[in-house]
């Protein structure tokens, strides 16, 4: 079963190999998160629906759909 | 501007990706010497800014930011607009790119993009005092030798090297040249052969520019009909898949330049939590987060009433002084009455919500540059997704407390159509600050004065349940559109949660001077007209009717024995019932009876359509208490009136609260249907918005009336 960054628990550290969806990924990569690239799960959103992460320096959110569509090792 | 001045002006676009300290660096170099316009053909603010050194000028523009040349907003999209058309007015002669020390990895992807343009650039590394804090150092040769261009490291906060900035920029410009460069990024067989073919049809030499003119040309707006239908062609005919090869370009450009930023790296990265980790966990915490957002909400609110409080009865005094003055000055006739009542009654009615506006908008920005505005999207985000919002809505929607006009503008920021266009629709359903005169003064008819609980004011209350029907009105509305209007765009949310620091003041009072210069500019200007209009309305009718007016009025003063002031009000209340507005008053009369209104708040009505707190001036006029401007002698009145029909007080509880949900939910606001036209580029969507605000106000009004009676 293919583990996404959704999947990952708060703290854990997860590192990116692909993404499922093309125009999704063109997003995505615009900001540096490429495979290979480490990814952090801090926290979910109060209500839900999205996922604050850290990448290097960077914190950003994106939504769970979105987290979905990244896949890691 | 002369030719002479134009030749030595050099265009310097300021580029960057979003959180670089773009802004920071573009007012640290302008100061406030800014001035805001428009990019040909989109409603994008243009800011710009100059320097002057011997003779020869800099104009500098500052450009959204973005992460890539391949955008994801209305706002972004300039960009790519400007540096694919060389014969454009914003075309730059120099790039200064921006990137911020935390994380120069992500800055490099659009810096080389915009690198291949052939321009000549400058490497600006910004926030280098954080960044080295937290143990990161670069050795700006290197990326100097990676970026064939000059690299500065310059602090906006503290302002070391700016000078030395303005130093490059100068010898950049003058010197035009863009020196030697190599592609970063190897173009496949297919991108070559595609921006070839495009090239012939643009006509512009730039390989990479005509690479993305094929990525983007559906959407570029400097590409004539034929064009965009030869290049459509091409991408069709040679099956050029555009997510394809913006992929492989990403990935191509970091592995690329990857190598060459650790090598400049002085220090290794460390891994320690930071500053920003540990508030945030406690500032988007599952409970403690939205406890916290509402409480923010409630001092901000709070601050817009107590705080303008002063200056707003300053603004008015001021306004009506100069009223009685030039009244007293200028020879009597309709052009002292034009001036007096038209035109400075109308400038003071736009005056008079610039402190609101300014407190509300200077409080969103200290939010927005402490780092907070960013985490409430996140927080709300899917909240907002439920009724058809972006999280990124929610900023539009605070701003709506103000004023709806630069509410709407901040909507650019979202980047699906369909989430924008709700926003934009509902917005002016959120109470804003022209509203409250006229919820104060009906609050006193609609809801006895009491205490409930003991510590609550019930009069408070009541106008607190104004603004929760108005948010959720608009919440409800959004909820009904979203599922009206149909889309294909992919709605997602990508936003950077910035390092938490200290707001630069310098950027909160550029960024409320802007807002507050747009509601003046956009507003303003229909505001003034509407009111000449309305003065016109009010103050002429059918002429013998005026005359009878006069005559009547004369014959009642003598009757009742009334001093020359009560004299004046009663003339003036007598004309602007046989005035046009008081026959268009009476006219649709029918059309409002059954909620409960008469002639004269229909007159109120009509004039509140220049600016809702209109309506209050309106009703003193009326009710013959023009010359007073003691709100109670006006509340007195209108408590005073009788209904004919029922023999009860006109102004009873079920009339004022019907009048009240009507102006919660009607938009009569001439200037947000302007805006909400020029950022939709149609009258459509304004008529749509008019039509349901108004249907709203007319059925709930209805509703009140007709259930209290």
């Amino acid at each position: 079963m293919e583990r996404s960054v959704f999947d990952l628990k708060s703290g854990e550290t997860g590192t990116i190999k692909k993404f499922k969806d093309r125009s999704m990924a063109c997003t995505l990569l615009t900001i540096g998160m490429i495979p290979e690239a480490q990814i952090v799960m801090m926290a979910r959103s109060p209500f839900g629906g999205a996922v604050r992460l850290k990448m290097g320096d960077t914190f950003i959110a994106i939504r769970d759909n979105e987290a979905k569509n990244i896949i890691i090792e | 501007m002369s030719s002479t001045t134009d030749q030595k002006t050099c265009k310097i676009a300021l580029l960057g990706n979003p959180n670089s300290g773009k802004t920071s660096l573009f007012n640290a170099l302008t100061g406030l010497r800014q001035k805001i316009g428009n990019y040909p053909g989109v409603t994008v603010d243009k800011k710009t800014g100059y320097l002057k050194r011997n003779g020869s000028q800099l104009e500098i523009i500052d450009f959204p930011g973005t992460y890539s040349v391949y955008p994801n907003s209305t706002d972004e999209r300039i960009v790519i607009e400007t540096i694919t058309n060389p014969k454009g007015d914003t075309f730059p002669d120099v790039l200064v790119y921006v990137a911020s020390a935390m994380e120069l990895e992500k800055h490099f992807l659009l810096a080389t993009q915009l690198k291949e343009l052939g321009l000549p650039m400058l490497f600006c590394i910004t926030m280098q005092d954080i960044s080295e804090r937290k143990g990161v150092g670069y050795r700006t040769e290197v990326l100097s030798e990676y970026l064939e261009c000059k690299v500065v490291v310059v602090s906006a906060l503290t302002g070391s090297n700016l000078k030395k900035l303005e130093d490059l920029l100068f010898e950049i410009a003058c010197a035009k040249s863009p020196g030697k460069w190599k592609y970063k990024y190897e173009m496949s067989e297919d991108e070559t052969r595609i921006a070839r073919i495009v090239s012939e049809i643009s006509g512009i030499n730039n390989l990479y520019a005509n690479l993305l003119i094929a990525h983007h040309f559906t959407w570029l707006n400097h590409l004539d009909e034929t064009m965009r239908n030869q290049i459509g062609k091409v991408v069709r005919d040679q099956g050029f898949e555009s997510t394809k090869y913006q992929i492989r370009e990403t990935l191509d450009r970091f592995n690329h330049f990857s190598p060459w930023i650790n090598k400049a790296l002085t220090q290794e990265r460390g891994a320690r939590k930071s500053f920003t980790e540990r508030i945030d966990s406690v500032i988007t915490h599952k409970v403690f987060g939205p406890f916290l957002f509402f409480l923010i909400m409630m001092l901000v609110f709070h601050a817009i009433f107590s705080w303008s409080e002063w200056p707003m009865g300053w603004i008015e005094q001021f306004f009506a002084w100069s009223e009685a003055w030039v009244q007293n000055t200028l020879p009597p006739g309709w052009l002292n009455d034009l001036i007096s009542n038209g035109i400075i009654a109308g400038l003071g009615g736009i005056m008079v919500f610039i402190p609101q506006i300014a407190i509300l908008f200077l409080l969103i920005s200290l939010l927005e540059e402490i780092g907070y505005m960013s985490r409430a999207v996140f927080m709300f985000d899917n909240v907002m997704q439920r009724f058809g919002l972006n999280g990124r809505s929610i900023v539009a929607l605070i701003s709506g407390g103000a004023c709806a006009i630069p509410a709407i503008m901040s909507t650019r920021t979202i980047s699906n159509w369909k989430e924008r266009l709700i926003t934009i629709l509902v917005t002016p359903l959120i109470s804003c600050s022209a509203r409250i005169p006229v919820y104060t003064i009906l609050i006193a008819f609609a809801v006895p004065k009491f205490m409930v609980w003991g510590i609550f004011n019930s009069q408070a209350l009541a106008f607190m349940g104004l603004y929760v029907l108005g948010i959720l009105a608009a919440l409800f509305s959004a909820m009904v559109f979203s599922v009206l209007i149909k889309s294909k765009d992919r709605s997602f949310l990508m936003i950077e949660l910035p390092h938490y620091r200290k707001p630069t003041m310098k950027n909160v009072i550029v960024n409320v001077k802007e807002k507050v210069w747009t509601f003046v500019s956009e507003a303003g200007k229909i505001i003034l007209i509407i009111s000449v209009i309305l003065w016109f309305l009010a103050s002429f009718g059918p002429a013998g009717e005026m005359q009878n007016a006069a005559e009547l009025t004369t014959a009642e003063s003598i009757e009742r024995n009334l001093s020359d002031q009560e004299t004046q009000d009663l003339l003036a209340a007598k004309r602007l019932e046989a005035s046009y507005a008081g026959k268009l008053g009476k006219w649709f009369e029918p059309a409002i009876k059954p909620l409960g209104f008469d002639w004269k708040m229909g007159i109120a009505l009509i004039t509140s359509f220049a600016a809702r707190e209109v309506f209050v001036g309106t009703m003193a006029t009326i009710y013959s208490v023009g010359s007073s401007d003691d709100e109670m002698t006006l509340r007195e009145k209108m408590a005073a009136e009788i209904n004919a029909d029922t023999g009860g007080p006109r102004y009873d509880i079920a009339t004022a609260l019907s009048l009240l949900v009507f102006y919660v939910f009607a938009l009569q606001c001439m200037s947000t249907m302007a805006i909400t036209k020029r950022e939709t580029k149609t009258w459509k969507w304004p008529i749509v918005q008019f039509t349901f605000m108004g249907l709203m106000a007319y059925l709930s009004s209805l509703a009140v009336y007709q259930i209290l009676i």
